[in-house]
C-alpha cells in the first residue's frame, strides 16, 4: 500500500496524469483506502509541489498541472468514500476581482481548499463586488476570497468590504484577498480578514480566519 | 536638466532611448533586467537600492509605472523621485493625451517590441516546458495559462521597425491559439518624463518622501471585459 502511495504521490507531483490514472485504478482495485490515496497521493504531492513553489524550484505551470492531476484523482476515489466524511469546516465563495481575468492564483487556492475540507463556490472572473455579497449571503458562506493580480483591480477589494460595512454585513463574514501585488499591509489597510501568499497557505489562513473574532488583527500568512 | 538620472527598464528600452533621443535628455541611465516585473516585491527591492545610491539632489527619473505595486514605497531619502501615473506600461503606451488612462482590453496580451526580444516570456516557458513534458503538453500548459485572453495584440510605439518583432509575435498566438492583432502605443509620457513636464500624469516625490498607494487610487479602475 504505501509503496503504491508513493509512487501516486510522485506521479502526480511529475504532472503525469496518465500513471496517476493507471495507479490510482490498480490502487483501488488492490483495496487501498481512497482517502490515503487523496491524503497521503494527491495532497502531500501538492504540498510538496507548495515548498517547491515557494522555494523557486517549481512555478506555477507544475502547480496547475498537479491541481490537474489531483482533480483526476478525487474524481476516481469519490465513488469508493464511506459516507460521513463530508462534513466541511466551511464555506467560502471565491472569484477574481472585477476587471481581473487572471485566475490561475484564484483557482490553485480554489483547489487547496477543496482538497483541505473547505466547500468551495467559484465564482469565476471578473466578479461584481455585489455578486460576492449577493451570493455569501445565499451561500451562507463563512468567508469570501478575492484575488486580483490587477492594481487596476485591487480597489475593489476594499469596495467590497466597504459595501459589507454599509450593508451592516461586515460581521457576517470574513473577507480574505490575496494576488501578485497585494501583501499584508493592503489587506491591513483595507480592512481585510485575511491575507495568504500562496494557495498552500491559504489552508493555514482559511482555518485561523474561521475562529477570528471582529477586531482581531489581520490573519497573514506569508 | 541638472544633476538628473533615469533608472529604465530593460522592456522599454526601445521606447525610453527614442524619448531620451527626441528630447536632447544626456544623463546617466541604469538598465535593470527586463524580467523583474514579473516579481513586484524584488523589483521594489532592486529599485530601492538604486535610488539609493544617487547623490543628495538627484532627481531621479524612474522609467517605470506602478507595476504591480512595485513601485508603492519607494522612498526618495536625499533624492527626488518622478514616476509616469500609470498602472503599468500597456496603460503608459496606451495613453493618447493627458487624462487619458490608456486604452486596455483585458482579454488582449499586449506586446510591444521589448517584450518581444529574443526568446523570451512565454516562449521561454514553452522551452523549459517541452523539456520538461514533451510539445504536446507544453502547449496545452502555455494555453491553459492565457486561457482567458481573446487576442494577442503587437503594439506599434513607433520606437522600433515593428517588422522585424512581427513574426516572433505570430509565434506567440500561433503557440498560445489566439488572434493576432495589431494596435497603436506611443511613448509620449517618456517624452514629458525626460522633458520635465511633470503634470498630473505624474507621482512627483520630494526628498524625504515616499511614494504612496494613494498616489494611484484616483486612476481609473479597471472596467471588465470590452
Amino acid at each position: 500500500m504505501a509503496d503504491y502511495l508513493t509512487q501516486i504521490e510522485a506521479a502526480v507531483y511529475d504532472g503525469d496524469e496518465d500513471l496517476v490514472v493507471e495507479l490510482v485504478e490498480k490502487a483501488l482495485a488492490d483495496g487501498v483506502d481512497p482517502e490515503a490515496i487523496i491524503q497521503d497521493g494527491g495532497v502531500a504531492a501538492l504540498n510538496r509541489l507548495g515548498d517547491d513553489f515557494n522555494n523557486m524550484i517549481a512555478f506555477l505551470p507544475e502547480l496547475m498541472i498537479g491541481g490537474e492531476c489531483m482533480k483526476k484523482l478525487i474524481e476516481m476515489c469519490s465513488p469508493h468514500l464511506q459516507g460521513g466524511k463530508s462534513a466541511f469546516k466551511g464555506k467560502i465563495v471565491i472569484g477574481c476581482a472585477k476587471g481581473d481575468l487572471h485566475d490561475i492564483g484564484k483557482s490553485l487556492v480554489a483547489t487547496q481548499l477543496s482538497i483541505n475540507g473547505y466547500e468551495v463556490v467559484d465564482l469565476g472572473t471578473d466578479v461584481p463586488t455585489n455578486k460576492f455579497i449577493d451570493t455569501a449571503m445565499a451561500e451562507k458562506a463563512d468567508i469570501i476570497a478575492v484575488s486580483s493580480l490587477l492594481t487596476t483591480s485591487q480597489y475593489y477589494m476594499e469596495e467590497l468590504i466597504n459595501r459589507l460595512s454599509h450593508e451592516g454585513k461586515r460581521d457576517l463574514f470574513k473577507v480574505a484577498v490575496g494576488g501578485g501585488p497585494i501583501g499584508p499591509e493592503y489587506a491591513e489597510k483595507i480592512g481585510a480578514d485575511g491575507y495568504s501568499r500562496t494557495a498552500a497557505l491559504a489552508v493555514k489562513m482559511a482555518d485561523r480566519l474561521l475562529d477570528k473574532k471582529p477586531g482581531d488583527p489581520l490573519v497573514s500568512e506569508v | 536638466m541638472e544633476h538628473a538620472i533615469v533608472i529604465a527598464c530593460q522592456m522599454l528600452e526601445h521606447e525610453i532611448r527614442a524619448a531620451l533621443r527626441d528630447t536632447g535628455l544626456t544623463c546617466p541611465v541604469t538598465w535593470l533586467e527586463r524580467e523583474l516585473h514579473n516579481r513586484p516585491d524584488h523589483l521594489r527591492e532592486v529599485l530601492q537600492e538604486e535610488i539609493d545610491k544617487a547623490p543628495p539632489g538627484t532627481t531621479v527619473l524612474l522609467a517605470y509605472a506602478q507595476c504591480g505595486n512595485a513601485a508603492v514605497g519607494l522612498e526618495a531619502h536625499s533624492a527626488k523621485l518622478v514616476l509616469p501615473r500609470f498602472a503599468d506600461c500597456v496603460h503608459l503606451f496606451r495613453s493618447e493625451r493627458v487624462g487619458d488612462p490608456g486604452q486596455v482590453d483585458c482579454r488582449t496580451l499586449y506586446l510591444s517590441p521589448g517584450f518581444l526580444e529574443e526568446r523570451s516570456g512565454i516562449l521561454k516557458d514553452y522551452d523549459r516546458y517541452c523539456g520538461k513534458w514533451g510539445p504536446e503538453k507544453a502547449r496545452r500548459v502555455c494555453r491553459m495559462m492565457v486561457k482567458n485572453y481573446r487576442a494577442v495584440s503587437l503594439m506599434d510605439t513607433h520606437a522600433a521597425d515593428l517588422e522585424a518583432y512581427a513574426p516572433r509575435c505570430r509565434d506567440y498566438a500561433e503557440l498560445l491559439g489566439l488572434s493576432l492583432e495589431r494596435c497603436e502605443g506611443s511613448y509620449r509620457v517618456l517624452c514629458k518624463l525626460f522633458g520635465g513636464q511633470w503634470d498630473e500624469e505624474f507621482v512627483v516625490v520630494p526628498p524625504g518622501g515616499a511614494i504612496d498607494m494613494a498616489e494611484f487610487m484616483g486612476m481609473p479602475r479597471a472596467a471588465g471585459m470590452l
